[in-house]
C-alpha cells in the first residue's frame, strides 16, 4: 500500500507539473493570439461581413466562453452516410446579392480575400445578357485536383465531396493550378484569427482554424449536411437559388423550403454543368438564367474591365 | 405595376447588399435594426398572423392580394386595420421596409396555394387517429397509413397526403390517396439506395393543420455506392500501371547498384 | 598499363587552374558566395513571412521559383546530350567538353532540385513525399525522376572521374594534405589495371546508354506538370518533346558559355579550339531549329483555330501584356542566335558559298527583317484583335529593316574574325532565351483561367515578383555558378585521360575499340 501510495503522489506530482507546464504553454500560445488579435481585430470587424452566423451555425457550437459544446466532427476519409450529394443553382433566380459567399464566409470563418463560393459576373458573348454566377467547388467526379495531389491530401469522399486535409498539404498549389473552376485558395500568410476560430480543434469537415501554407476551398459543409441541414450558403440564399440535396435520394431542397426531384430540376430547367466538355463531371448543376426577375449585371464594359 | 413592384424590392435588395457592404466601414446612423430584408421582415413580423407562407391563420391568406393596388396595400400595412386586429406598422417599420414587405407579399401570393374552400375540416377529423406503418418488401418500400375515427372505426374513402421527408429537412408531396375499407392508404415507393428513409402521411391534406404521422425505416446497405466515375489514373492508377512503373525504376536502380559493384570491383583489384 | 608520371605542357595548364588562384577568383567566388547567402537570407524572410513574402498569388500560384525549376532542370539536360549521346556516336571531339557538360548537370540538378521545396507553402512537411506519395501525380513522378537523374549524373560524372583523380593522387607533389586524401578515396585505388580498365568501360557504356532515357524522362515529366492539367495553354499534347528540346538547346547553349569561360580563365587553348566551338555551335544550331520548329508547331495549331479559352492568352502573348518577352524569345533568343551560328559561316565555307540564298545579303536581309518585325511587334502594341500583323508592311518597317540590315552588314565582318564572340553571344542570347521562355509558358498561363478574374484586390490579379523571390533567384544562380565553379578547382575541368591520345587506353571492348578506331 506504501508502495501504491507513492507511486500515486509521483503520478499526481508529474501531473500537476504537466498541467502547470501546459497553462503555461497555453497562456504563451493565447497571448501571442491575442496579440495577433489585437493587431488584426479592427482589420477583421471591417472585413467580416455583416452576416451574422445564427444559432444553427455557430452559436450551437461555441459557448460564450469560446469552448466547445459539441465535440469536433470527425474528419473521416470515407462518407459517414450512403449520400450523394448534388447541387442545383438556378441562375435565373440569383440577383448577385453575395449573401452564399457572406453566409459562407461566416460559417467556415473563410480568411479574408477568399471567397469559397465566389459570384462572378458573366456574360458569354456580346448578343447575350449578363447574369450573375455563384461558383462553389464544383466537387467533381473526376476531380483534376485530386488527380495531381502528391501526397493524398485532397481526395473524394464516396458522398461526393472533395475534401482537403489540411495536416496532410504541403503547399505544393498544384490542385490550384489543375483547378479550371479556381476555386482554390492559398493561405499565403497566416490568416487572421478569431478567437472562436481558434477554440476549435481541426477537422477536415470544418477547415477551421485556418493554417498558412495550405489550400482550402468550397467542401460543401459536410458537418451540416451530415445533420440534416442545408450548407451555409444554399440556407443564406435569400432568392433560394441554390438547391442541395442527396442524388441518392433524388430530391434538392433550396432555402424556401422548396423540396423538388432532383432529376426533374434539372431535366426539365435545361440543367448544365459548367465546362462539361473538360470532363471533370463536376457535381454542380445549373438551370440557365432565363426569365430572370430582377436585375442583371447591366453594362458588358464593367465585364470587359474585369476580364482585364 | 410590376415594374414598380420590382423597383421597390429591388430598391430593397440594393439596399440590403450596399448596407452589407457600407456597414464594415461606419455605422449607418439612418438605419435603426436589420436591413430591410424582406423575407426575415415578414418573418419576424407578419407570419404569426398571416401564416409562414402566407397562408393565412389568425388574419387572412394573400389570396386575394391582386385585387389590391400596392399603394392599398402599403397604406394596409402602414395603418393597420384596426377593426380587424392588425396593428399599424409605421411606427415600427420603415417606409423602406414597407415597400419591400409589399413586393415580398406579392410573390407570396403568386407562390401560394389557391385557398382551401370554406369547407370546415370534417367533424370527425379532429379525434382521427393516423397511424404510419413502412414495410420493406423487395425494392419497395411499402407504406401503410392507417386511419380510424375516435370509436378506432377504419374511416374508408378518406384522402391522405405522403410525402417524403428528405435527409436535409425538405418536404417532397408524393400525392394523396384514398383509403380502403379497411381504412388504408397505401404507397409504394422505390427504395433505391438511399440508408433511410422517412415519409410522412397527412390527414386531411386540405387542413392547414393537419393530422400527421411520420415513420422511418432503415434499408440495407445494398449496393454500395456507385463508385467515382475516374479517368484513367485517378483517383488511383490501376495497379498493373504501378507495377509497370516500378519495375522501370526499379530496373534503373538496381543498374546503379550493378554500377557500385563495379566500382567495389575497381577497388578490390590488387 | 603503367600510370604516366610525368603530365604533359598542355595538362599543365589544367594543373596550374586547379591549384593556382588569383585575387579574381577569389573575388569571384565571394560575389557568388556572398549572392548565394544573401539568397538564404531571404528564404529566411519568407520561411517567416509565408509564401505572402513573394509576388505570387491565388491566381498566379507559381512564379519565378517553379521558371527557375525548369529553367535549372532543363539546363542539366546537356549532361546526358554531351556526355551519353556524343559518348555513343563516338563523336571524338566531345572530350575536353565532357566533363564540362556533365559537371553543369550535377550542379543545375542540384539547385533544380532545390527550387519546388523552396516554392512550397508548408517545407516543414516535405517527408510526406515519402509517406504518403500518390502515384498519379506528375510531382511524384518528378520526385522519382529527378532523384534518379540526380543519382545517376552523379555517378556518370565521378566514374570518367577515377583515372584523373588517381593521376592527381599520385603525381600531384604540391598537394595539400586535404587534396591528397579526397583524391585518394575517390580514386579507389585505381592503378589503371586492365581489369580495373574492363571494370570502368563497363560501368561507363552501361550509364551511357542508361542515362539518355532518364534524361528524355525527366523533362518529359516537368512538362506534364504543366500538360496534365486542363489550362489553356497548357493542356498540349506535344509538351514532352517541346520541353525536351528546349532542354537541351538551352544546356548545349549553357555548354558554349562555359567553354568560352574556362577557355578564356583557365587558359586551355590548347584543349578547347575553334574546332569545338564550331561542332557546338553546329550541335546549338540544329537544336535551335528543331527548338523554333516546336514553337510554331505550338502555337500555329493553337492561333489558327483561336479557341475561346486560349485565345486570350494567345492574345497576352503575341500582342499583349507579356508581347515584349513572347518576341524577344522567339526572335531575340531563338531566330538571332541562328543567324549569329550561321552569319561567321558565310563566305568561310567554300561549299555554303556556292548557295545562292546563303550569301551575306540574303542572310543580312533575313535578319534585319526579323529584327524589324520583332522591333515593330513590340513597339506597336496589342490592338483589340491581338496583333496588327499589318503594320509589317508598313514603310517604317521598310526604314527599320534597312537600318538593321545595315547593322548587320557591318557586323558581318566582326563577327567573322571574332567567331567564338558570335557563337559566345548566340548562346548567351539562347540561355537567357530559356529561362523567359519558362516564364512565359508559366505566367501567363496562370493569368488565362476558364472563368474570368473578377478580383478588387488588383496586387492579386496580377504578377509582379519581389525582392525575395528576385534574390533567391540570384541566389539560386549565383550557388549554381559557385558549385561549378568549386567543382572545376577540385577536379580537372578537361578530361585527362581521355584526351592523352597519344597513349591509347586498351581496347577492352568491343565497343571502346570502335570508337579509338573512329578518333
Amino acid at each position: 500500500m506504501p508502495e501504491r501510495h507513492t507511486v500515486s503522489r509521483r503520478q499526481f506530482l508529474k501531473l500537476s507539473a504537466l498541467a502547470a507546464g501546459a497553462a503555461a504553454l497555453g497562456r504563451g500560445v493565447l497571448s501571442r493570439f491575442a496579440q495577433t488579435m489585437e493587431g488584426t481585430a479592427s482589420q477583421v470587424r471591417a472585413l467580416l461581413p455583416a452576416f451574422v452566423a445564427d444559432a444553427k451555425t455557430l452559436g450551437r457550437l461555441i459557448g460564450q466562453d469560446g469552448r466547445e459544446l459539441q465535440p469536433v466532427p470527425p474528419s473521416p476519409r470515407s462518407a459517414p452516410q450512403r449520400r450523394k450529394w448534388v447541387m442545383v443553382i438556378d441562375l435565373a433566380r440569383c440577383d448577385g446579392c453575395g449573401r452564399c459567399t457572406e453566409a459562407c464566409t461566416a460559417m467556415h470563418m473563410v480568411p479574408f480575400g477568399q471567397e469559397w463560393i465566389k459570384v462572378y459576373r458573366m456574360k458569354d458573348n456580346a448578343a447575350a445578357g449578363a447574369y450573375w454566377f455563384p461558383r462553389p467547388c464544383m466537387q467533381c467526379d473526376n476531380p483534376p485536383c485530386v488527380a495531381v495531389c502528391p501526397v493524398d491530401a485532397t481526395f473524394k469522399r464516396e458522398d461526393g465531396i472533395v475534401l482537403i486535409d489540411q495536416d496532410r498539404c504541403i503547399g505544393c498549389r498544384y490542385c490550384m493550378a489543375a483547378c479550371p473552376y479556381s476555386a482554390r485558395s492559398f493561405n499565403w500568410a497566416e490568416p487572421p484569427h478569431s478567437l472562436a476560430e481558434l477554440a476549435r480543434s481541426y477537422s477536415m469537415e470544418l477547415n477551421i482554424p485556418h493554417r498558412k501554407g495550405v489550400v482550402e476551398k468550397c467542401i460543401f459543409c459536410p458537418g451540416l449536411v451530415r445533420e440534416g441541414q442545408l450548407p451555409a450558403c444554399a440556407a443564406g440564399c435569400p432568392m433560394g437559388a441554390i438547391y442541395v440535396g442527396d442524388e441518392l435520394e433524388d430530391t434538392v431542397t433550396n432555402s424556401w423550403g422548396e423540396t423538388t426531384r432532383f432529376s426533374e430540376l434539372v431535366h426539365q430547367g435545361g440543367g448544365y454543368r459548367y465546362l462539361e466538355e473538360l470532363g471533370t463531371e463536376p457535381r454542380v448543376y445549373y438551370l440557365p438564367h432565363r426569365d430572370h426577375q430582377y436585375p442583371m449585371p447591366e453594362t458588358a464594359g464593367q465585364i470587359e474591365q474585369q476580364r482585364g | 405595376m410590376s415594374r414598380l413592384l420590382m423597383f421597390l424590392l429591388l430598391v430593397g435588395l440594393m439596399a440590403t447588399t450596399t448596407l452589407a457592404s457600407a456597414s464594415s466601414g461606419q455605422d449607418q446612423p439612418d438605419f435603426q435594426g436589420p436591413p430591410p430584408d424582406p423575407a426575415s421582415l415578414y418573418a419576424e413580423n407578419c407570419a404569426s398572423c398571416h401564416g409562414e407562407r402566407g397562408e393565412g391563420r389568425v388574419g387572412p391568406a394573400f389570396v386575394l392580394l391582386d385585387d389590391h393596388s400596392d399603394d392599398e396595400i402599403y397604406h394596409t400595412i402602414a395603418e393597420g386595420r384596426p377593426e380587424r386586429g392588425m396593428p399599424a406598422w409605421e411606427a415600427r417599420l420603415t417606409p423602406e421596409e414597407i415597400s419591400a414587405l409589399v413586393g415580398y407579399l406579392r410573390t407570396l401570393a403568386a407562390q401560394a396555394q389557391p385557398p382551401a374552400e370554406e369547407e370546415p375540416a370534417p367533424a370527425h377529423a379532429a379525434g382521427a387517429d393516423l397511424r404510419l406503418v413502412l414495410t420493406l418488401q423487395e425494392d419497395q418500400v411499402v407504406a401503410h397509413a392507417s386511419l380510424r375515427d375516435e370509436q378506432g372505426q377504419p374511416m374508408a374513402g378518406e384522402k391522405v397526403a405522403f410525402a417524403l421527408r428528405t435527409t436535409l429537412g425538405g418536404k417532397l408531396n408524393l400525392g394523396t390517396f384514398v383509403t380502403d375499407e379497411e381504412g388504408v392508404a397505401t404507397l409504394r415507393y422505390p427504395a433505391g439506395e438511399v440508408p433511410s428513409l422517412t415519409l410522412e402521411a397527412s390527414y386531411p391534406p386540405e387542413a392547414g393543420d393537419p393530422i400527421r404521422a411520420v415513420a422511418s425505416i432503415d434499408l440495407p446497405a445494398g449496393q454500395e455506392i456507385p463508385p467515382v466515375a475516374t479517368g484513367l489514373f485517378s483517383p488511383n492508377p490501376p495497379p498493373i500501371a504501378i507495377l509497370l512503373l516500378g519495375l522501370v525504376v526499379g530496373g534503373v536502380w538496381i543498374t546503379y547498384v550493378w554500377v557500385a559493384f563495379q566500382l567495389l570491383r575497381i577497388l578490390r583489384v590488387r | 598499363m603503367e600510370t604516366p608520371s610525368r603530365f604533359q605542357p598542355q595538362e599543365r595548364t589544367i594543373l596550374r587552374s586547379l591549384l593556382h588562384s588569383g585575387l579574381p577568383f577569389y573575388l569571384w567566388v565571394a560575389g557568388l558566395g556572398g549572392l548565394f547567402l544573401w539568397g538564404i537570407r531571404a528564404y529566411t524572410v519568407q520561411l517567416q513571412e509565408g509564401l505572402a513574402a513573394t509576388g505570387m498569388r491565388d491566381y498566379v500560384s507559381w512564379g519565378l521559383y517553379i521558371t527557375n525549376f525548369v529553367f535549372f532542370i532543363g539546363i542539366s539536360h546537356v549532361g546526358a546530350l554531351m556526355s551519353a549521346i556524343l559518348r555513343i556516336s563516338g563523336a571524338a571531339w566531345r572530350k575536353p567538353v565532357t566533363r564540362m557538360a556533365e559537371a553543369i548537370t550535377f550542379s543545375s540538378l542540384f539547385f533544380g532540385a532545390l527550387m519546388p521545396i523552396v516554392d512550397l507553402g508548408r517545407p516543414d512537411r516535405i517527408w510526406h513525399l515519402l509517406v504518403y506519395p500518390r502515384i498519379q501525380s506528375p510531382i511524384v513522378w518528378d520526385f522519382v525522376c529527378i532523384f534518379t537523374y540526380l543519382i545517376g549524373s552523379t555517378i556518370f560524372l565521378y566514374l570518367p572521374m577515377i583515372p584523373d583523380v588517381a593521376l592527381l593522387r599520385d603525381d600531384l607533389s604540391q598537394a595539400k594534405g586535404w587534396r591528397y586524401r579526397l583524391y585518394s578515396i575517390l580514386a579507389l585505388g585505381w592503378r589503371g589495371m586492365p581489369d580495373q580498365h574492363r571494370s570502368l568501360e563497363r560501368a561507363m557504356s552501361v550509364m551511357a546508354v542508361l542515362i539518355i532515357p532518364i534524361a528524355v524522362s525527366v523533362h518529359t515529366v516537368v512538362s506534364w506538370i504543366f500538360g496534365m492539367t486542363l489550362r489553356p495553354g497548357w493542356n498540349s499534347t506535344i509538351f514532352g518533346p517541346y520541353f525536351v528540346m528546349g532542354a537541351l538547346v538551352s544546356g548545349a547553349a549553357s555548354v558554349v558559355v562555359a567553354m568560352a569561360a574556362f577557355r578564356r580563365f583557365y587558359h586551355l587553348e590548347e584543349y578547347i579550339t575553334l574546332k569545338h566551338f564550331r561542332n557546338m555551335a553546329l550541335l546549338v544550331l540544329a537544336l535551335d531549329l528543331i527548338y523554333i520548329y516546336f514553337n510554331i508547331a505550338e502555337y500555329l495549331t493553337v492561333g489558327y483555330k483561336m479557341e475561346e479559352a486560349e485565345r486570350g492568352l494567345l492574345y497576352t502573348l503575341l500582342g499583349g501584356e507579356y508581347a515584349l518577352a513572347f518576341w524577344l524569345v522567339q526572335i531575340g533568343g531563338l531566330l538571332l542566335p541562328a543567324l549569329l551560328f550561321i552569319l561567321p559561316e558565310v563566305g568561310a565555307v567554300e561549299r555554303i558559298r556556292r548557295v545562292p540564298l546563303l550569301r551575306p545579303w540574303p542572310l543580312a536581309a533575313a535578319a534585319s527583317i526579323s529584327l524589324a518585325a520583332m522591333v515593330l511587334l513590340v513597339t506597336q502594341g496589342p490592338t483589340q484583335t491581338g496583333v496588327d500583323f499589318g503594320s509589317l508592311g508598313s514603310s517604317l518597317s521598310w526604314a527599320v529593316a534597312l537600318l538593321l540590315a545595315l547593322l548587320v552588314i557591318s557586323t558581318l565582318p566582326a563577327l567573322r574574325a571574332h567567331r567564338i564572340l558570335a557563337y559566345v553571344l548566340g548562346a548567351g542570347l539562347i540561355v537567357i532565351q530559356a529561362w523567359l521562355k519558362r516564364y512565359l509558358i508559366i505566367v501567363p498561363t496562370l493569368l488565362s483561367p476558364y472563368l474570368p478574374i473578377q478580383d478588387p484586390r488588383i496586387e492579386w490579379t496580377t504578377y509582379i515578383p519581389t525582392w525575395v523571390e528576385w534574390s533567391i533567384t540570384l541566389g539560386a544562380m549565383a550557388g549554381f555558378v559557385l558549385l561549378y565553379t568549386l567543382f572545376s578547382k577540385l577536379f580537372p575541368i578537361v578530361s585527362i585521360w581521355e584526351t592523352r591520345e597519344e597513349e591509347p587506353r586498351p581496347a577492352v571492348t568491343h565497343y571502346s575499340r570502335e570508337r579509338e578506331a573512329e578518333a
